[in-house]
């Protein structure tokens, strides 16, 4: 059993505060959607947690079984047993995905990873994902599409089950078929492996596939909201219009605002 | 000096190496070539064969080496250049001669401490094609010049480069690539792409691209980059377990690997990937 813990936490990017104080403990098995408007730091929250290097934490804590994260280089954090799903993975030419994933295995494994079995595995979990069967072999998300780039993240995750792992709108690009892939697949891993989930998203679909145990709304850089499945329906009938009328905030869609 | 790791020295008179007509060859010809030297290969019509060519300087001295290519009509060569560590100043003139559906690949690595590299590829007859790769990397004071020239005599003919160079420590790279196509060479292909990484705050890589086209029926097109590995490529690296060491190794081998997987010599490869990376 393992325990993330954020308190508190206040990240800036380029000085300007974007999230103000985020509190929230997830457990291994326990599936967090944290919901909300454009432009109210879900994906903030998310590379935070990772590390990148545009996020500057200016106060707050955050643990793994009790380690502090916040202390980590970017790797330490993965070989801690972090994992994002990123919003948009960069690529890296002239790098395959399978000499990537076995050196991303062996890193956080820290054991060797056996070529065959490796092998097996990987094109396992190709199939499983109904990628390409060249994947192997092509280069890190170059001239991948968008569902293309999305379902690499998921294959990932699938490789490495790391202990908790953050999913940043995995759901955007991907059409009907392929958010059922990607749903049912991660889905099923969290039933396997019993990893902490952080599911970041405003559409309600893909949480027809992945049931959260709890479910947070996440305003101007707040959790304001925590509650269960009843939540997403409220929102898929309602949008988040009547959070602000129940909670008394005022609030203007920051994307739209710019 | 010149040296034969295999077979087929008896192709060599005084200092010019005929490879006869027909002749398809599995394995390369392994040739090491030592001090100041000036070699002439001639490789006859309907060829198919690989050179593999390394410099191994029997002194510190500053080395001149002159060679020249000549490919007849309907021959493919691949041709393997290499300056190693040992090859500690040197200056290399190499001249390719492509005639008519004939067609080239030359990779070159260079990893010397002083170089001066001027390669002149000619096509010279209809359908002449010619793919060039040059790696340079230098670390600590080193400096690498290499100067490919790429000229279209003939029309139909097609001409692309791909040349990196990696620059770390206080170590100085500079490619120059230069693409011409003559007048009257109509439906000739010039391509050229030229990459520059640096990793230091004190290394320097100048990369020049030069498009000289005096002829409209043609197609051309050319890049140029220079810059440190990309944040967000190591970022994306470092989020999966390896560490910024690990990530940018992984990201130049992706920048080389590709050029050095051309390379039939799997020895010879390891052994420039360890000089690489011990530079990196």
């Amino acid at each position: 059993m393992a325990e993330l813990i954020i308190k508190n936490l206040l990240v800036n990017v380029e000085e300007k505060s974007i999230l103000k104080g985020v509190d929230l403990t997830v457990q291994s098995g326990e599936i967090h959607a944290i919901m909300g408007p454009n432009g109210t730091g879900k994906s903030t929250l998310a590379s935070a947690l990772m590390g990148n290097p545009k996020y500057e934490v200016t106060e707050g804590t955050v643990t793994l079984d009790g380690e502090d994260v916040l202390e980590m280089e970017v790797d330490e954090r993965a070989r801690a047993g972090l994992f994002l799903a990123m919003q948009y993975p960069a690529e890296v030419p002239g790098v395959t995905n399978s000499d990537f994933m076995r050196q991303a295995m062996r890193a956080t494994s820290g054991k060797d990873v056996n070529l065959i079995d490796f092998a097996m595995s990987y094109e396992g979990a190709i199939k499983d994902l109904k990628m390409r069967e060249d994947l192997a072999h092509r280069y890190l998300n170059e001239g991948f599409s968008g569902g293309e780039r999305k379902r690499n993240e998921i294959l990932q995750l699938k490789m490495l089950k790391p202990k908790f792992a953050i999913l940043d709108e995995i759901d955007s690009g991907l059409d009907v078929d392929a958010l059922r892939i990607v749903g049912h697949s991660v889905s099923e891993m969290i039933k396997q492996d019993q990893f902490g989930v952080i599911l970041i998203t405003h559409y309600q679909r893909i949480l027809d596939y992945i049931k959260p145990t709890h479910v947070h709304i996440m305003i101007d850089g707040k959790i304001v909201l925590t509650g269960g499945q009843e939540l997403i329906e409220k929102i898929d009938q309602s949008g988040y219009e009547w959070v602000k009328e129940e909670l008394g905030i005022d609030f203007v869609d920051q994307e739209a605002n710019q | 000096m010149i040296q034969f790791l295999d077979n087929y020295q008896s192709w060599l008179k005084d200092h010019t190496y005929t490879v006869p007509k027909n002749t398809v060859l599995e394995t390369p010809i392994h040739i090491k070539l030592s001090d100041n030297i000036q070699y002439d290969f001639h490789v006859e019509s309907n060829c198919e064969l690989t050179f593999i060519v390394e410099f191994e300087p029997l002194s510190n001295h500053q080395n001149q080496v002159a060679l020249s290519l000549d490919i007849k009509p309907n021959s493919h060569v691949k041709y393997v250049l290499i300056s190693e560590e040992k090859a500690t100043k040197i200056a290399i003139n190499q001249t390719v001669n492509v005639s008519e559906n004939a067609n080239v690949h030359v990779i070159s690595g260079f990893l010397s401490q002083a170089l001066d590299v001027d390669l002149k590829v000619n096509l010279n007859g209809q359908n002449a094609r010619a793919m060039v790769n040059a790696i340079a990397v230098s670390n600590d004071q080193q400096q690498q010049t290499v100067d490919v020239h790429l000229t279209h005599y003939a029309p139909y003919s097609y001409g692309d480069m791909y040349n990196v160079g990696i620059s770390n420590g206080y170590g100085r790279v500079t490619l120059n690539g230069v693409e011409k196509i003559e007048k009257g060479m109509k439906q000739a292909n010039a391509f050229q792409t030229l990459k520059g990484i640096i990793l230091s705050d004190y290394s320097m890589v100048d990369v020049n691209p030069i498009l000289l086209i005096d002829e409209y029926d043609v197609k051309a097109g050319h890049g140029a980059t220079v810059g440190k590995i990309e944040d967000q490529q190591l970022y994306y690296l470092q989020s999966r377990g390896l560490t910024k060491i690990e990530a940018e190794k992984l990201i130049i081998k992706g920048y080389i690997k590709p050029i050095l997987d051309e390379i039939n010599d799997q020895a010879l490869v390891e052994r420039l990937e360890q000089t690489i990376y011990e530079r990196i």
